[in-house]
């Protein structure tokens, strides 16, 4: 059965064809190419219209007969831009050519400047399904184009994060054979992480804590999600011990890590300061127990002195006595100065800031100091160049020339010679200490503690004034560390310089602003004379039977009328029923604190008179002593002391705000 | 569906409401899948929970979450990634309605495992198309309301869709019907 495509058919199926005749001129055109160019009509020549591109062969009738198995490249001259790509069929029957095919497009804009829609093109035409493959191979192309660049953010967006974490993160397997570490470890391997990788983790660390953790990791029990935490010592690139917190977690199952996560903190300098805290606390306990012990000794030491300065005042000048009791003295004052040093550091004294004279400070520190120091070192003073008036506070000042002292002996292990001098110094122009800190030019008091010790390296030197640091071992760090002896020299306008070299020994100065006032000095005022007969009802209480005594007796020889009580009820109990002009008082004592029981006697009468005594105080009851503006007598006082400030007190010269 | 759809649902909702959301509504439809593969054919169950816990997270209906969804489609998805393709289906509303089959038998080619809609389109009335939808998936109705809406906006004309009669089973025909070209709103 033959069938034969009719005309309509033709045109439906190849709307770009066109047929030929034997002239080689058009005999029909299809829908398709007439509606790009109406002139295209039957009879006209095919040469007027098409160029033919490939094959290359002549463009007349029997040579195409010859090549019709061949692909035709027409160019469509009437439009342009337009190439037809199909083939030649040879109808020997009717003498004619028929070119079968469509427009040759690369892409759906070719299309659309060829005035072509995707509806001109027959559905067997698979010229548009190449275009919307290529179209979305394009739309792909942007979407992988942009997964990458989100894969992208997100590794530096991870390696941003981890890189800025102080701890170390990393991926291990089953034997400690690094699958990832982050670059943090560089700073305990002195190599970037990706160098890392193959290599075992359990050789950095030291060897038992490497056996604790081996022992982890093959143990069977521990499976996924199981955790893991110790302490691990290793050697940084630095070649300086280290202690690294480490947490394991077992993710060997997860899908994406695949392996044990690490987790390391450096937590060296944590337990180190932990340490030094320790010591801290410890050192402040014994403050408080020297305090304590210091206390009792000031109430003895106040006993001696006061019958001692008694007796002295009843005995003949130049007399045997006279000079025996004189030595009593002098021994006993010099066991007040040491516990008055011992309590300069149990005691928080307020920073008060008077001038005073360096070079007194060091006089009166040098008996304390050579205890402390101990026999094998020779401490000398030069201290005679300058009278180191300055304005400070003195207790803050004993603590910086004590720790520098110290530091000079810790240099010196086995002993040697320490040298203290004092000197004022002119500057004119502005100079930096040794942490840089600018002293504007002026005059300073200059105190120098010289040694012949180890001396500093830079490095040490440079983290020296870190607070805590130490380089001495774990238990002996002594004192409050260069920090805050340098906070205190700043704190007083001044700065620290220190000249140093490795086994030539150290050279230690703190400079102090100049002060050109007088100091205040504490001058002793003679024992008064037996017959400035003084009047007046004095309550005296405190816990110590023997202050009791002793306090009768020199306001007794006053004239005062002295009345005595050792348990503050009692005394509460004399004040409602017994007239009293002025009240002594201890601060500390059992039942009811000094503090709480002036209080009450105020309360009943706010007339008395109140002076407190203390030898001792790290509690708050003193500082309320203070703002309630009453006076203090430090003990252990002398007779005259006790005797001048009773008389000041009564005759309203120091007073107490009122009730 | 194919990932090229749930991408466009993903770009939606990034696009309006920021990442965090969108990874919220993954967690919630359970879908854990980090990028979709334009020219992967994914389960329709995926699209349909994504459709779902967004309804919950952006507390939308799903047919609200639909018909955005068309919009969008037709105004990013399509405009954007296929931006010759839609011109090269039609210079108008109705004559790119009308070619809308062509263009899913083409993409067809590329996506051999599209299962596509297939339209008819008859103008009634001057400016009043009344369109005609099949699909082997139910329940998209307020999707094509979306993308109808959106190829208004692509022609830059006013339109309004209305559903005629909803399919109740695959492979029946949903309706609409569309006003376009003319002023629209309160006459
Ligand atoms: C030019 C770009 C377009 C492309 C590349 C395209 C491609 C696709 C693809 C890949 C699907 C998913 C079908 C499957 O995975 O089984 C689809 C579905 C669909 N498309 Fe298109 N599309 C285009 C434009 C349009 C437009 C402008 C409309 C407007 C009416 C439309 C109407 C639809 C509908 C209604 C479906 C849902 C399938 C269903 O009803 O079962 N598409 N299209």
């Amino acid at each position: 059965m033959e069938y034969a495509l009719t005309r309509d058919l033709l045109r439906a199926a190849f709307p770009f064809h066109f047929v030929l005749d034997q002239d080689m001129s058009l005999v029909d055109v299809g829908p398709g190419l007439q509606a790009l160019n109406e002139g295209m009509t039957p009879g006209s020549p095919a040469s007027d219209w098409f160029t033919l591109q490939r094959p290359a062969i002549p463009f007349d009738f029997s040579s195409l007969v010859e090549n019709t198995g061949l692909a035709f490249l027409m160019q469509c001259r009437a439009v342009e831009g337009l190439v037809l790509r199909g083939q030649i069929l040879h109808d020997p029957d009717q003498g004619v050519l028929f070119f079968l095919g469509g427009p040759r497009i690369a892409n759906f804009t070719e299309m659309r400047d060829l005035g072509l829609g995707l509806s001109d093109l027959p559905p067997h035409d698979s010229m548009g399904d190449m275009l919307v493959l290529l179209e979305t191979k394009q739309a792909a192309l942007v979407d992988a184009q942009n997964l990458a660049a989100k894969l992208t953010m997100g590794k530096k967006w991870f390696q941003a994060l981890i890189g800025a974490s102080s701890d170390v993160v990393g991926v291990i397997d089953q034997s400690g054979c690094v699958q990832y570490v982050s670059p943090g470890i560089e700073k305990f391997r002195g190599a970037a992480g990706i160098s890392l990788v193959g290599k075992s983790f359990l050789e950095w660390i030291h060897e038992e804590d490497a056996a604790a953790l081996r022992a982890v990791l093959n143990d069977e029990s521990w499976g996924p999600d199981a955790g893991h935490h110790q302490l691990v010592r290793l050697i940084d690139s630095r070649g300086i011990s280290r202690t690294l917190d480490l947490s394991l977690r077992n993710m060997a199952d997860d899908k994406y890590v695949g392996g044990i996560v690490v987790n390391l903190s450096d937590v060296t300098d944590r337990l180190e300061l932990r340490q030094q805290l320790l010591q801290v606390q410890r050192l402040d306990t014994l403050g408080q127990l020297a305090g304590g012990i210091a206390h009792d000794f000031n109430n003895l030491l106040f006993v001696i002195i006061s019958y001692a300065a008694l007796l002295k005042n009843a005995a003949k000048p130049g007399s045997s006595d006279y000079d025996d009791l004189d030595e009593i003295l002098k021994a006993a004052n010099d066991a007040s100065d040491l516990t008055r040093q011992i309590l300069t550091f149990s005691r928080k004294q307020e920073v008060d800031s008077s001038t005073l004279s360096l070079r007194t400070v060091i006089d009166d520190m040098m008996l304390m100091l050579g205890r402390l120091v101990g026999d094998q070192y020779t401490l000398r003073k030069h201290t005679e160049g300058s009278m180191g008036l300055t304005s400070g506070d003195e207790g803050q000042l004993r603590q910086v020339l004590i720790n520098i002292v110290l530091n000079a002996r810790d240099a010196m292990p086995d002993g040697g010679e320490i040298r203290i001098e004092l000197e004022t110094i002119e500057t004119h122009e502005e100079k930096l200490d040794c942490l840089g800190s600018p002293l504007p030019a002026g005059s300073y008091v200059a105190c120098t503690v010289t040694d012949r010790g180890v001396g500093m390296s830079r490095e040490v030197l440079e983290k020296a004034f870190e607070p805590f640091y130490t380089t001495k071992g774990r238990g002996k760090g002594t004192g409050l560390g260069l920090a805050t002896v340098y906070g205190m020299v700043a704190e007083h306008g001044g700065g620290i310089f220190v000249d140093t070299e490795l086994g030539r020994g150290t050279q230690f100065s703190f400079w102090l602003p100049s002060s050109d006032s007088t100091p205040s000095l504490a001058v002793e005022p003679s024992f008064p004379h037996e017959s400035d007969k003084e009047t007046g009802r004095i309550l005296v209480v405190d816990d110590s039977e023997a202050i009791l005594k002793v306090v009768d007796r020199v306001l007794g020889a006053r004239g005062y009328d002295v009345h005595l009580e050792s348990r503050p009820v009692a005394a509460l109990e004399r004040v409602r029923h017994e007239p009293v002009d002025l009240m002594l008082v201890d601060v500390l004592m059992p039942e009811m604190n000094g503090m709480q029981l002036v209080t009450k006697v105020l309360a009943l009468n706010p007339d008395i008179k109140v002076l407190m005594m203390t030898g001792y105080s790290s509690t708050g009851i003193l500082e309320q002593a203070t703002e309630a503006g009453l006076p203090v007598l430090w003990k252990p006082f002398t007779p005259t002391a006790l005797i001048a400030q009773v008389k000041d007190v009564l005759d309203g010269n120091v007073g107490q705000a009122p009730a | 569906m194919y990932g090229l759809v749930n991408q466009a649902v993903q770009g939606m909702v990034i696009a309006g409401f920021g990442e965090d959301v969108w990874e919220r509504i993954k967690c919630e439809a359970g879908v854990d899948v980090e990028a979709f593969v334009s020219m992967e054919s994914y389960d329709d169950a995926i699209t349909y929970s994504l459709v779902q816990a967004g309804s919950a997270v952006l507390d939308m209906s799903p047919e609200a979450i639909l018909r955005a969804f068309g919009e969008y489609w037709v105004l990013e998805t399509a405009a954007e990634g296929y931006p010759e393709l839609m011109r090269a289906a039609g210079d108008t509303l109705p004559e790119f309605i009308g070619n809308l089959d062509q263009l899913h038998s083409r993409v067809l080619m590329t996506f051999p495992e599209l299962c596509p809609p297939s339209f008819n389109c008859k103008e009634v009335d001057p400016g009043v198309l009344r369109v005609a939808y099949m699909s082997e998936r139910v329940g998209l109705e307020p999707m094509v309301i979306g993308l109808l809406e959106g190829l208004g906006k692509h022609f830059k004309t006013p339109i309004e869709v209305s559903l005629v009669d909803a399919a109740t089973e695959p492979g029946t025909p949903a309706e609409f019907r569309v006003r376009y070209g003319i002023a629209v709103g309160p006459a």
